[in-house]
């Protein structure tokens, strides 16, 4: 905030130049002055300035103080701080320095407005010196004779001006130069020292506004020396190998100072110091034995020292030596432990003594060899093995039994105790209880509670487990007072393997195992999840165990995610032994999503999302719809196929009349082309003598038909119905497919066309002779119901036909049949019924088809229509005999001969142009 | 000549007069008597032949002047303590005038110079502190003390021989005077 009074003290001075009389004589004179000039004000204070105006100009320029204005850098000063003390003297008072700015102007406003400069002054405002605080010295021995005080305060706050410093000291009746700092304001160094006087010291701040002293520091410079630490320090090995001296050289006389001492010292390698107790070293010395160090250890040495009197500062530690002891015989046996490899021969075994090399601590020494001893207990006669070793293994093939191994290392100076180890037979003595671990930050604690017995020692192994590798053994013995060790090394997020066995006097437990981590973390993955078997309502999961590397500490569980599409999240928590798991419940044909997680004690992670759909139907739900339902068939099959057997009669009657074959009656025999058609032995066969016993024959003529009955026109209406819902059914004489044929052409004729029915009541066929267009109606068997003799129709028709015409169209008849029959005898046709479907009633009423019943289904005979579609239903005929060309004929172009007739027939209903099987 | 301990009565700086000045004191003597033999021999060595061979002969004090200390332990510790004021004032003068002497002399030979300057310092600081102790125990203001000659003027080998006579008195002097002091100021 002072920083604007901190002006760079660049003196101005504005002078308004009037040419006064002597102008001319070229000298330039000011019309006035500020007093004070160039002010130092202390900041804060009142200021009152003078503007002074020289009388030549007053007469010259017209000037008075009256028109004398301030101004504060191009700011004007309020006219209420001016004051005209004369017509020459203007003032300007400031309450307080802290608004004044340089320059400071006094300014007169000429010839009315405008303004000239008259004078300018540079103003200063600061602090005045704060009384330097904290004064405190140093004396520094920079060589043997050669000392240095540094003094050091607080100069206190900044004062904005320049601001000298002095240290000053004296003695009593001598004051010495002052010490002035260089380029700092709080310290200075004083080279001229003297020990044992009483010396005052004191700092002086001195700037424009005031000086300050501090409080006087009175000091013997003997009582603030900071010396040289000693220096040349040597170390040399003592007798003892627990000793070595240290020599060193003081820089300070004894009569100038005495001195006491630190030594402190540690091994090489270990960052901690152990230090000499300071009242061992508190007199004046230059040598020191340090005493109960390790034998054959290194150690670095330091030394300080200070005033005997403790007044004063610690030198520097000095210059760190190094010395190592000599060597002692060990302490102690190496630990020692074995492991048996009985995998060739439970017999025999192969031991691995292992033993870890003394620590530098206990070998005091160099080991040049390790002596393995080998006493077998289970026989006394047999001699102690020994053997000379210099690594720290040893393998034995030894007899299964019980051995006693002992071990001694040895170095220049001699042997260490044997350690003993007990190789029993079998681990047949009580193990330890209650092995449990704990982490104790980067050392793995391992607890257990001792046998009730008396335990020598414990041997602690420990491994790393891993999935890919063999577990590699480390082993640690402890005392057997103890129960617990930590474990050292153990690397977090590992498992390890740690089993403890009791050695006793005489054998050993056996091993308690038990698995721990340092440091658990949650698993670096998630268990891979999927489905073993997927139901209607419920899915089998099933998953691999992570790896132990994948772990990175015990499993706590596993917890199973599973959602449907939209639907919420369930949780299922699982035992983390388990590797499958049913989820029930579920919903049918649904696809869900799952995924796993597995969780330690530190956190969780989740495998990849798996989906699957859920089955529609349970199992056995469609074995328990279909089976019912066809044991429900096949019993309906079975009760209708009985339901037939027992009304066969019944049945035959109804759908398979007994059609009497018109050869045989009497009226054919009486029929003078009767024997012609004995001739066909074939339907002769066909139709034994006798069946066809209820044949009524009845001629009608093609213009008269109204004089038939209504009874009579009955089965020719049900025809008709039938035909619209019967195509490829069978025709129900004789039951094949052939036979549908004919019906079939008739069920695509029109509508209204005349009609034929086979109902139940039609019991013989009728054969209705009807003329085409103009030519002369045939004459036709129509059914009847009448089991009379066909005497009256055959006499009618005789009657009626009388002539060679009415004889000649029944022939036309018979021989058209018998025609094809020759070339289509063994040729089925099953497409008859389609091929035909185009060809409407009237298109087909110049033809003529019989329809033949017997074991197999022929066709028969094929009528050709006279109009456009002639040639096609001829393609459609080619197709149904494969190729054979039908010539169909006409009744009037091509009359057939009586021997051509027909060898077999049947009754036939006989409309306009066709015929209609039964 | 006679010193003037003092400009005014009263004690200077009375401040400074504090009950640690014996101690001062005595280690002051008991400094300048540990090296006063190493000082003597160092400016043996460094004024040359014929001193460094012929110390004995030349620099023989037995005619110069040199203060009478005829104190012992039965003596009283103020006139100890005078003695001690004659002695240490004719002694500071003398060093800085072979201190003065040497630098022109042997301006190389920089330890000697600076156990000269040290020397003549720790002589200037016992001054300082027996005033203290005059003034101050036994309200002693004033002590007339004799000065050596000046050796301005003289030869090089007079500035050398003159030198090496103080020195080897001073040598003599200053173990009979910390003996004497070890009693008389010996914290009580």
């Amino acid at each position: 905030m002072f920083s604007r009074w901190n002006w760079v003290a660049c003196g101005f001075c504005l002078v308004l130049n009037i040419c006064s009389p002597d102008a001319s004589g070229g000298l330039v004179q000011s019309c006035g002055h500020i007093i004070p000039e160039s002010p130092v004000l202390a900041l804060g204070s009142n200021f009152t300035a003078l503007c002074i105006l020289n009388e030549s100009c007053l007469d010259f320029g017209n000037i008075y103080a009256s028109q004398i204005i301030w101004k504060i850098k191009n700011r004007l000063v309020p006219k209420e701080q001016y004051r005209e003390i004369n017509r020459t003297v203007s003032s300007v008072t400031f309450n307080d320095t802290s608004s004044l700015a340089t320059p400071l102007t006094c300014n007169i406003l000429a010839d009315g407005q405008i303004e000239q400069n008259i004078y300018g002054i540079t103003v200063t405002v600061g602090l005045a010196p704060e009384k330097p605080k904290n004064l405190s010295c140093i004396v520094h021995q920079l060589l043997r004779f050669r000392y240095v005080m540094t003094c050091t305060w607080n100069p206190g706050r900044h004062t904005f001006l320049d601001t000298q410093f002095r240290l000053r000291y004296r003695w009593p009746e001598e004051i010495f130069p002052d010490c002035i700092p260089k380029d700092v304001n709080n310290s200075c160094t004083i080279t001229d020292i003297q020990f044992f006087v009483n010396t005052e010291i004191w700092v002086e701040a001195t700037n424009a506004l005031g000086k300050a002293k501090s409080d006087p520091l009175v000091v013997d410079p003997i009582d603030i020396v900071k010396p040289l630490p000693p220096q040349n320090v040597s170390i040399s090995s003592g007798i003892l190998p627990t000793v070595l001296q240290l020599c060193w050289v003081n820089w300070i006389s004894d009569a100038m100072m005495t001195l006491k001492f630190n030594i402190r010292y540690r091994i090489v390698g270990d960052t901690n110091w152990m230090e000499v107790p300071s009242e061992d070293t508190a007199s004046p010395r230059t040598s020191f034995s340090v005493q109960g160090l390790r034998p054959y250890t290194e150690y670095i040495f330091s030394i300080r020292c200070m005033k005997e009197d403790g007044v004063g500062y610690w030198s520097d530690w000095s210059e760190e030596k190094t010395g190592i002891t000599t060597e002692d015989q060990p302490s102690k046996g190496p630990p020692i432990w074995r492991i048996i490899d009985t995998s060739h021969s439970p017999a025999f075994w192969t031991v691995h003594l292992i033993w870890k090399a003394l620590k530098p601590f206990e070998a005091n020494g160099v080991i040049l060899q390790y002596e393995v001893t080998v006493r077998d207990k289970s026989s006394l006669s047999s001699p102690v093995k020994k053997y000379n070793v210099t690594g720290t293994n040893h393998t034995l093939q030894l007899r299964e039994g019980t051995y006693e191994v002992s071990l001694i290392a040895r170095n220049s100076v001699g042997a260490s105790p044997p350690s003993v180890l007990l190789i029993p037979a079998s681990n047949s003595k009580a193990p330890v209880k209650n092995l449990r671990t704990l982490p104790k930050h980067d050392k793995l604690w391992v607890g257990w509670t001792a046998p009730n017995s008396y335990v020598l020692k414990y041997v602690i192994e420990w491994c790393l487990v891993s999935s890919s590798s063999d577990c590699i053994i480390e082993w640690q013995i402890a005392l057997g007072d103890v129960q617990g060790i930590d474990l050292k090394g153990i690397k977090p997020f590992k498992c390890y393997l740690i089993t403890v066995y009791p050695l006793y006097a005489d054998g050993q437990g056996s091993g308690q195992s038990v698995k721990a981590y340092l440091k658990q973390d949650r698993p670096s993955k998630g268990p891979t999840v999927q489905t073993k078997k997927v139901g209607k309502a419920e899915a089998v999961l099933t998953w691999n165990h992570l790896t132990v590397e994948e772990q990175n500490g015990f499993i706590r569980n596993y917890t199973i995610l599973y959602k449907t599409i939209d639907g919420n999240e369930t949780v299922v928590t699982v035992d983390p032994s388990k590797t499958e798991y049913t989820l029930s419940s579920l919903t049918s044909d649904t696809l869900y999503t799952v995924r796993m997680m597995a969780s330690t004690d530190n956190g969780s992670r989740t495998g990849p999302d798996f989906t699957f759909t859920t089955q529609k139907f349970g199992k056995g739900e469609i074995e328990a719809i279909v089976v019912p339902v066809c044991l429900a068939f096949l019993l309906i099959v079975l009760l209708g196929v009985l339901f037939c057997f027992n009304k066969r009669d019944l049945i035959k009657k109804h759908i398979w009349p007994i059609v009497p074959d018109p050869s045989k009656s009497n009226i054919a025999q009486w029929s003078p082309q009767v024997p012609a058609k004995h001739n066909f032995s074939s339907k002769d066969q066909m139709y034994p003598e006798g069946s066809f016993t209820d044949v009524s024959v009845v001629e009608i003529e093609a213009d008269d038909k109204k004089s038939f009955s209504e009874q009579d026109l009955k089965p020719f209406d049900l025809l008709k119905k039938e035909k619209s819902t019967s195509e490829g059914h069978s025709s129900g004489i004789g039951g094949s497919s052939c036979m549908s044929s004919p019906r079939q052409s008739v069920s695509d004729s029109d509508e209204g066309e005349t009609t034929q029915n086979t109902s139940s009541t039609v019991q013989y066929s009728t054969v209705v002779l009807n003329g085409y267009r103009d030519q002369t109606p045939v004459q036709v068997f129509s059914r009847s119901e009448s089991t009379q003799p066909l005497l009256d129709s055959e006499e009618r028709s005789e009657d009626h036909a009388g002539g060679a015409d009415s004889t000649a169209q029944r022939q036309q008849y018979f021989r058209q049949n018998g025609g094809q029959d020759e070339t289509n005898t063994d040729r089925p046709c099953f497409e008859r019924t389609k091929q035909i479907t185009h060809a409407n009633e009237g298109d087909l009423v110049g033809f003529v088809q019989l329809q033949i019943s017997g074991q197999s289904s022929q066709p028969l005979g094929l009528g050709m229509e006279k109009n456009t579609q002639e040639a096609a239903v001829s393609n459609v005929l080619q197709t149904c005999t494969e190729g054979q060309t039908v010539r169909p004929e006409t009744v009037g172009e091509n009359p057939l001969s009586v021997d051509e007739m027909p060898k077999s027939y049947l009754p036939q209903t006989v409309r306009q142009g066709g015929y209609m099987p039964q | 000549g006679r010193a003037l301990l003092v400009t005014g009565s009263g004690c200077p700086s009375h401040g400074l007069c504090r009950s640690n000045v014996q101690e001062q004191t005595r280690r002051q003597v008991a400094v300048l008597n540990a090296t006063a033999q190493e000082l003597f021999s160092l400016y043996l060595k460094c004024q040359g032949e014929p001193f460094s061979s012929e110390s004995d002969k030349l620099c023989n004090p037995a005619g110069i002047f040199f203060p009478a200390f005829r104190v012992n332990r039965t003596s009283e510790r103020k006139e100890v303590m005078v003695a001690m004021y004659k002695l240490f004032a004719f002694l500071n003068a003398s060093l800085g005038n072979i201190t003065r002497d040497q630098e022109e002399l042997n301006p190389t030979a920089k330890e000697l110079l600076e156990r000269l300057h040290n020397t003549t310092k720790t002589t200037r600081g016992l001054i300082s502190n027996l005033t203290c102790l005059l003034c101050k125990n036994y309200n002693i203001f004033q002590v007339d003390v004799r000065y050596g000659d000046s050796s301005k003027g003289k030869s090089a080998f007079k500035k050398k021989q003159q030198g090496c006579q103080v020195l080897r008195k001073y040598v003599q002097v200053i173990g009979q005077a910390a003996r004497v002091l070890l009693p008389h100021l010996s914290p009580s």
